[in-house]
């Protein structure tokens, strides 16, 4: 257990860094000067020397590792930088938003879960029958399609046809539920996809049939043989399906027009406000790395199978 | 059977995407605002957009980009994945952990962040689409491509084969690449599936293509504050969008081995 803490740990450690240097280097790929750049928020055309004073004072006349390591500090110590547009410090816009996304994302988890387990129990013993084939096809055309496209025909059909729910924004205790059933069901696609296999596999093991050989009922052999066999890979689609979610977000909540993280990033990326752009990858990827991490930890918590690997 | 019909659909929806543009007597860019937001009628099948665009021919002109698009960026990857994943499953050793290595690291990041990242900051283009999907989207194929070519590197007939003396290009043409291949076309169909979808999300955020290129990411995006009083912007790419995923997704499905 200790070695396959401290390897998945040094695997962690390494993806982290890597993603850091992938946001850092953001700001190199970026055309243009982050300096000039922000001089000209005002309007006007900045003269060189405000430019060069302007490097100078950000640090940007330093080498680019010195400047990595400098951001890399800054952000350990939980600074994010300013934003091009307002000067306002990027980590508490973060924070200010960071709960809707949460609540959007959180809300989609249950919705996706739901969705994934009623039907997953549903058609685990009868593989064959016409339900288990159209949930299994319905899956795989969720799976083919954007999230984005789902959501459009349900606005149209749901907000604008049926008056129902509203079209967008986060006013009302109505208001998540279009989001949220968009974005768990592609969650719920990723989970039945991944487990479908698993609880077919489970319910063809010897010691399930028996159970159903000696007579149990069936819900009784699916919830409590065949699930148990299940589980440890339930928890590593569930670690993808999570960070699925989060990542996703963004698309749903710029359809939905929901003031989360991800809308604060489709408008920075439109103002081309590059530390407000980094700060959003830098904190989504990070949570979608540590949810894949984590459950990849309890599944080798719980599974000695897996630690050998 | 299912996979049959997958696809003779896409095949059906890439011909009306190549074709609908050169046949129809509009411009799928060109406004003309007398004719804005026109219902569906004889002359405009299915409509005209806010610009005065007629919505048929657009959304085939988008769907040509959109697929050209991914299928672009899908033969980038499977072609790099394919060479990468074949050298690390023949010579092993630095070049397999180097491989292992970069797909540990790739497999944990989140592609559509980073990719709405990188090309959220360069200036938007064709270029641009590719430079944000390649460099995490090819590792899929590159895993799969390993196993497949170690697994048939140490097959009994391509041991016989490297007994009575067959050279290596031979190997890999008549011994391993035909086993190799099929596991290639797989992954492929399904990196396929998932940039079509990458792909239009990134028009669909606002950061693919500069208008008036357009795909049906981008064109759903310009009809979602027309949604209430003309939904039918927005339903038709995004149903042609549905239609062409779910064709592609039945394929990918068909294609893996059945529980």
């Amino acid at each position: 257990m200790t070695t396959v803490l401290l390897r998945r740990g040094a695997e962690l450690l390494f993806a982290l860094l890597a993603l850091s240097l992938l946001v850092f280097l953001l700001t190199a790929l970026a055309p243009g000067d982050p300096a000039e750049e922000l001089l000209r928020r005002g309007g006007v055309q900045p003269s060189p020397e405000s430019v060069a004073a302007l490097r100078a004072e950000l640090g940007l006349d330093r080498p680019l590792f010195a400047r990595y390591l400098g951001w890399l500090g800054d952000v350990l110590r939980g600074d994010l930088g300013r934003s091009y547009a307002d000067r306002s410090p990027v980590a508490a816009e973060i924070a200010r938003r960071l709960p809707a996304t949460l609540h959007l994302a959180g809300v989609a988890a249950l919705v996706a879960a739901g969705l994934a387990v009623l039907v997953s129990l549903a058609t685990a013993l009868r593989p064959r029958s016409r339900l288990a084939r159209a949930v299994a096809l319905a899956a795989v055309a969720v799976s083919g399609v954007p999230p984005y496209v789902v959501g459009i025909l349900l606005i149209s059909l749901v907000a604008v046809a049926l008056r129902a729910l509203p079209t967008g924004g986060a006013d009302g205790p109505g208001a998540v539920v279009l989001p949220a059933v968009t974005l768990g069901l592609a969650g719920a696609a990723t989970l039945l996809r991944l487990l479908r296999a698993d609880l077919g596999h489970a319910v063809r093991t010897p010691f399930v049939r028996l159970a159903t050989a000696k007579g149990l009922r069936r819900r009784r052999v699916v919830v409590v043989h065949a699930l148990r066999v299940a589980a440890p890979n339930a928890v590593t689609a569930a670690g993808v399906m999570l960070a699925e979610l989060v990542t996703g977000a963004v698309v749903v909540e710029t359809l939905f027009s929901w003031p989360g993280v991800g809308q604060l990033a489709v408008t920075a990326i439109r103002q081309r406000d590059l530390p407000v752009v980094q700060a959003y990858v830098l904190v989504t990827a990070t949570a979608a790395v540590l949810a894949l991490a984590l459950a990849e930890l309890c599944v080798a918590a719980c599974d000695p199978r897996a630690r050998r690997r | 059977m299912r996979g049959r019909a997958g696809v003779v659909l896409l095949v059906a929806v890439g011909l009306a995407c190549l074709v609908v543009p050169l046949v129809s007597p509009y411009d799928p860019h060109l406004p003309d605002l007398r004719r804005a937001l026109l219902p569906p009628d004889p002359e405009h099948w299915l409509g005209t957009d806010q610009l005065g665009r007629d919505l048929l021919t657009r959304t085939a002109a988008a769907g040509r980009t959109s697929l050209l698009v991914a299928l672009a960026v899908t033969t980038l990857t499977t072609a790099v994945g394919a060479v990468s994943g074949a050298v690390a499953g023949l010579a092993g050793g630095v070049a397999e952990r180097l491989l292992r290595l970069s797909a540990t690291v790739a497999l944990a990041l989140p592609g559509l962040t980073l990719a709405l990242a990188l090309a959220g900051v360069l200036s938007p283009g064709y270029g641009t689409v590719l430079t944000a999907l390649v460099p995490l989207g090819w590792v899929n194929c590159a895993l799969v491509t390993r196993t497949a070519t170690r697994q048939a590197a140490s097959a009994d007939h391509v041991l016989a084969a490297r007994a009575i003396g067959a050279s290596m290009p031979h190997l890999l043409r008549r011994a391993i690449g035909p086993h190799v291949a099929g596991a290639v076309l797989t992954v492929a169909t399904a990196d396929l599936s998932r940039t079509l979808i990458a792909v239009t999300s990134l028009s669909f955020l606002g950061v693919g293509l500069p208008p008036p290129q357009t795909d049906w990411g981008g064109m759903v995006s310009e009809a979602t504050a027309l949604l209430v009083t003309a939904p039918r912007l927005a339903v038709v790419p995004a149903l042609a969008l549905a239609v062409t995923g779910v064709a592609l997704a039945v394929v990918v499905d068909a294609r893996r081995p059945g529980p």
